[in-house]
């Protein structure tokens, strides 16, 4: 009797083991290194030297705002389309629309696809040449007179071609999301609004909204999150060095400052500005929106 | 009965103008991958010359491209396919095993610390992975795992969103059943294999999709560790053919849809448990 007592005792702490060593090993060395390394000259023969803040101070260069204008571009429009358009198809799929179905699982197909694939596609789909499709269309709309080179025009047309290509594998994701939402809104709710007299968007702003709240924070939160450390659809797009740093982003100027030119300092420097933007712009987000506020 | 309900729906007009909407989108989120597989039957000289347009020449459509690839350099694209799958079943393994035994651990005992380990599981879900590389890069280095599949493995064995997920749906189980097997003699490590992880069934599939999908796309982590061209991934692989020099489309096209069909066909035979797996973060923290 006694030993068994023992045994559920000790038990719960084996079963963390694997947390306990993931937490020190794989999070918590790597991160303190981060930030130590973010301090230090590091050299590739081993021999570290604290430089003070001046790893900081080197980062005010071109390179360096362009990745963090082009990260916040994309985040901000990326999360934008997604909520826009995610909550548009869920509320019209929420309804009892024939072919319902079929018609939400062929939203949800691209996101059996990976990022590398989409950005095989849409490189050949926004060309330059006359005949790929991009330039087809634009041109046929008179938007354009002559052919352009999409993935290398300007710095905002390749932030959009990253929103185009996540955009397109993921808000079949954010639909699902909202839609498993919607279906949890009581129906008596919205019934007995009406019969108060509210029209669909007080329904939709004073019941629909409200209910969903969980839903649209934890999007937002990981949309947020991987937003602001994209990096697999710029490498999509333009898996060699682009020009002018057309859709340069944090976490492939840290990629690049850290595998291309060996400066472990610096790289950690951009991780650390990059760590401190998304937990402020996190906290801030989940302030305003009460997450603390209420039982949860 | 359902007949019944079926006659009851009225639709209204609106409702045919929306579906109409919905198809539009719908033809707009698949035309892409039409391209595609289309793209893949065309000779790769088309490809370069042409791009991906509305202008397709169907006659010169075979398929040699295929051939091409299985034969392109001695059939890497196989090895590649093969290093992705590797991967990929490891890390679904030992992430399904590590992450349930402590997401049990945390749902199922009250112990000292519980609520620390909770709090420090989600702490880590908001930390971006990607400032960690670096040091990562050296421990693994270090620990001699460079170029290997196992070293991309490592750091992933263990993730935090995995054990949070674990731990909500340890908490419905039935405590007294572990109580039962314990008074007749039950090891721990007993009770959490031969009862709960059965129970657990749903879990464990939605989980082993989430776990399975991350690994078959993920880029950053593999691009760092691996450095020999046998040893690549799909998505890695695939776009090392694509070179400011030219990009070989006979080998990039099929091979880019065959790395779907794995994904499909898991989504074609687990629907409702894929949905869940890539929905999962909708339960309520």
């Amino acid at each position: 009797m006694k030993h068994k007592m023992k045994s559920k005792d000790i038990a719960p702490y084996l079963f963390c083991l694997p947390f306990v060593f993931a937490f020190f090993v794989i999070y918590l060395y790597p991160f303190c290194k981060t930030i130590m390394m973010s301090f230090q000259d590091v050299r590739p023969t081993g021999e570290n030297v604290f430089i003070g803040l001046r790893n900081f101070r080197n980062l005010f260069t071109d390179h360096f705002a362009t990745a963090l204008r082009n990260t916040f571009i994309y985040t901000v429009l990326n999360t934008a389309f997604q909520f826009v358009f995610g909550m548009v198809f869920a509320l019209i799929l929420n309804r009892r629309l024939p072919m319902r179905n079929i018609l939400r699982c062929t939203i949800f197909v691209p996101v059996l696809t990976s990022t590398i694939i989409a950005g095989i596609i849409f490189r050949l789909l926004f060309g330059s040449l006359e005949t790929s499709l991009a330039n087809q269309i634009a041109m046929g709309l008179g938007v354009i007179e002559e052919p352009i080179a999409w993935l290398t025009q300007s710095q905002m047309i390749g932030n959009i071609m990253m929103v185009v290509v996540a955009s397109w594998r993921s808000t079949g994701v954010t639909m699902i999301y909202f839609l498993s939402a919607l279906q949890g809104v009581p129906e008596e709710l919205k019934e007995a609004a009406r019969i108060d007299g509210a029209n669909n968007v007080q329904v939709f702003r004073h019941i629909t909204i409200p209910s969903i709240r969980p839903t649209l924070i934890y999007v937002l939160t990981m949309s947020i999150l991987g937003g602001f450390s994209v990096f697999t659809e710029s490498y999509a797009l333009w898996n060699t060095a682009t020009p002018g740093d057309i859709g340069l982003t944090m976490t492939r100027y840290l990629y690049q400052m850290g595998f291309n030119k060996v400066n472990f300092g610096m790289a950690s420097a951009i991780g650390i500005v990059l760590m401190i933007i998304i937990c402020s712009v996190n906290l801030v987000q989940l302030k305003c929106l009460g997450l603390f506020r209420e039982e949860d | 009965m359902r007949k019944k309900e079926k006659m009851k729906i009225r639709r209204k007009p609106a409702d045919y103008i929306l579906m109409i909407f919905m198809i539009c989108m719908a033809c707009i989120f698949l035309s892409p991958l039409y391209f595609l597989v289309v793209g893949s039957f065309r000779p790769s000289s088309d490809l370069i010359s042409y791009g991906l347009g509305l202008r397709i020449d169907f006659s010169r459509m075979s398929l040699d491209n295929y051939v091409i690839a299985f034969q392109y350099r001695n059939g890497v694209y196989l090895k590649w396919y093969f290093s992705s799958l590797s991967i990929m079943l490891m890390q679904t393994v030992c992430g399904l095993f590590f992450s349930s035994l402590v997401g049990y651990g945390l749902g199922m005992y009250k112990f000292k610390g519980r609520s620390l380990f909770l709090v420090m599981d989600l702490v880590l879900m908001m930390l971006p992975f990607e400032i960690l590389i670096l040091p990562l890069y050296q421990l693994v280095a270090n620990m001699k795992l460079l170029d290997t599949r196992f070293g991309v493995v490592m750091p992933l064995m263990v993730a935090p969103f995995m054990i949070f997920f674990f731990r909500q749906s340890v908490i419905g189980l039935p405590k007294e059943l572990a109580d039962a097997a314990r008074i007749d003699g039950c090891g721990e490590f007993r009770i959490y294999w031969n009862i709960m992880v059965p129970l657990m069934r749903a879990a464990f599939g939605a989980m082993g999709i989430f776990c399975a999908m991350g690994s078959w796309n993920n880029v950053l982590w593999p691009l760092i560790v691996l450095q020999s061209n046998d040893k690549l991934t799909l998505p890695i692989g695939l776009s090392s053919l694509l070179t400011p020099f030219g990009n070989a489309y006979d080998v990039l096209m099929p091979g880019a849809v065959l790395a779907i069909v794995p994904i499909m066909i898991v989504f074609f035979f687990f629907q409702k448990s894929f949905v869940s797996g890539l929905t999962i973060g909708s339960i309520k923290g």
